[in-house]
């Protein structure tokens, strides 16, 4: 396909597929769709948590899991940045430390996908604000 | 930090943080021959004389969770380390510019590294600010508004990660036109 020039090419390719309607069907369930936030304050910026959140982003709505990235302030875990925090419909946040793009392949496929808790779990006795 | 990009994007972050509705980001490498300059402004909630002294500390933060804030730190020191300039001015109530500027050909700048994909994930997450981007170099000059591209598109929201990809790609190539320093 042709790559994206012009705002009118922009536009051309929006109209196949649907923006802004899709997101506000989302947040009036969000409790059933997986809810990531990858924490993106200096620290995770600067450990790489930009990366991990357009792979994230990107990985999910290839493979067909229907999902919603957010970005979120330091959640306090400086030395295991990037930080990303899952949330599973009807299950507790699990907050996931030293996220580079393979280990969020992992986190896509063997958590998220089949809910088999992986390495790399921070504070068991966190609470999401 | 890696990337100039990123040092934007952080800064850019505080803004959104400050209640901003506006944000423009303006990189030229035009009205100075040989520096990079970079102009965040925005129209958050400000900072007082006491706190804009102290921002660029780095045992200050307004953050809870750490002692410390590097974010701006971090900035001022990069651009220094090049020989540039750093320069912070700030109101309480009508928001904060930022200017800092790097040397290109200095041994010690980073590179500008992925300002497209910095942009398209600023411009499509942050819902309710408007980011005004710019880019301007010798060989001319690029501008986009999200307010623009959502008219465009007849929409209200473009937190959408396709739109984010096609957006990414926009920029890329407008950018790339301009030759700029990478």
């Amino acid at each position: 396909m042709e790559k994206i020039k012009t705002l009118d090419d922009l536009k051309k390719i929006s109209k196949n597929f649907k923006t802004g309607i899709k997101l506000r069907e989302k947040s009036e369930h969000p409790e059933d769709l997986v809810r990531i936030k990858v924490a993106m304050a200096t620290c995770g910026i600067a450990s790489g948590a930009r990366e991990v959140m357009e792979y994230l982003d990107s990985e999910l709505e290839k493979r067909g899991i229907e999902a919603v990235v957010t970005q979120t302030g330091c959640m306090g875990y400086c030395y295991a940045e990037p930080t990303v925090e899952v949330s599973l419909p009807g299950k507790e946040p699990v907050v996931y430390g030293d996220v580079t793009t393979s280990r969020a392949d992992e986190i896509i496929e063997k958590y998220i996908k089949n809910g088999e808790l992986v390495d790399g779990i921070i504070p068991q006795n966190y609470e999401t604000i | 930090m890696k990337e100039i990009a990123l040092n934007i994007m952080d800064i850019c972050i505080n803004s959104l943080k400050a209640g901003a509705t506006e944000i423009s980001i303006c990189i030229d490498e035009k009205s100075f021959p040989g520096e990079i300059s970079i102009n965040i402004d925005d129209n958050g909630r400000g900072m007082d004389r006491e706190m804009l002294e102290m921002s660029a500390d780095p045992f200050f933060t307004t953050g809870t969770k750490k002692k410390v804030g590097l974010g701006l730190p971090l900035l001022k020191q990069q651009a220094l380390l090049t020989g540039g300039r750093f320069d912070i001015v700030s109101e309480p109530g009508t928001g904060t510019k930022i200017m800092a500027s790097f040397i290109s050909n200095s041994i010690d700048r980073q590179p500008v590294g992925d300002l497209p994909g910095v942009i398209s994930l600023l411009a499509t997450s942050a819902e309710g600010t408007d980011i005004k981007f710019k880019y301007i170099t010798a060989s001319g000059s690029w501008t986009m508004y999200t307010t623009e591209i959502k008219k465009e598109l007849e929409t209200d929201s473009l937190d959408n990660s396709t739109l984010r990809k096609y957006i990414k790609e926009l920029i890329d190539y407008n950018i790339g036109i301009l030759d700029p320093v990478r």
